[in-house]
């Protein structure tokens, strides 16, 4: 799959967030331009929140958490008050804190990959997603 | 360099405890295009070594030596989380 097909299906996950999220909050909406530190603001709340797309998880076992992509990037720049991490099988939320709690508590230590479509090395957190679950603040519909 | 010696130069880093003294050891021991990196690293390597410090001044010391500008953005929210945390799950008995 590449850039153009990840970017739809990440946008058609926010989409689909979206609209549940508007059913109980009409004002939710989408951070509008190039908005990296939240995906989704919900007025009514106070909150935002970040939308992580990973199908990859199913086949590996582990949620990746990225925080550097050639210059800081995703966890190091959202300001989210939540993450929703979406597997295609599970939908996960956690408070940022939470995964920050995660990587400390598990001690765990970043690691380096090239994605098959990115130019760059990306730094990232691998996280069981059987350990990162247990620092969740809901599971919706989703299986260790 | 490979990440497994990235990461060793990171835990020495994040020794020194004090956020300039960090980024001085970064600046004498990684070579520039690393720099960015490093500082985005540092935060995960940073609250438990702060949070060994023996005293709650020197604690609040180390998180106040991180400016508020610091990059990346958050750096000192990060840590100052991350210390936090930490300690709360020290003192309900969970180790590290």
């Amino acid at each position: 799959m590449g850039f153009q097909d990840d970017l739809k299906r990440g946008v058609a996950v926010e989409d689909d967030l979206l609209q549940r999220l508007r059913a109980i909050f009409p004002n939710a909406k989408r951070a509008e331009g190039l908005h990296p530190q939240w995906d989704i603001e919900i007025p009514e709340l106070g909150k935002t929140v970040e939308v992580k797309y990973d199908p990859m998880s199913q086949k590996t076992g582990n949620i990746v958490i990225e925080y550097y992509h050639n210059k800081p990037s995703a966890f190091s720049i959202s300001i989210a008050d939540y993450w929703v991490i979406v597997t295609g099988n599970g939908e996960y939320w956690f408070s940022r804190q939470g995964i920050l709690e995660c990587i400390l508590s598990e001690g765990l230590e970043p690691v380096c990959f090239t994605g098959t479509t990115d130019r760059h090395p990306k730094w990232v957190f691998l996280i069981p997603k059987c350990v990162l679950i247990r620092y969740s603040n809901a599971v919706l519909s989703g299986q260790p | 360099m490979k990440p497994a010696d990235f990461n060793a130069q990171i835990k020495f880093a994040a020794k020194k405890t004090y956020y300039p003294q960090c980024l001085k050891y970064i600046e004498d021991n990684l070579t520039p295009e690393f720099h960015d990196l490093a500082r985005a690293t540092l935060v995960y390597y940073l609250p438990s070594n702060i949070l060994d410090l023996p005293s709650k001044d020197e604690r609040r010391a180390a998180i106040e030596s991180i400016p508020h500008d610091a990059t990346p953005s958050h750096t000192r929210q990060l840590v100052e989380h991350g210390v936090k945390t930490l300690w709360q799950k020290e003192r309900n008995g969970i180790s590290r």
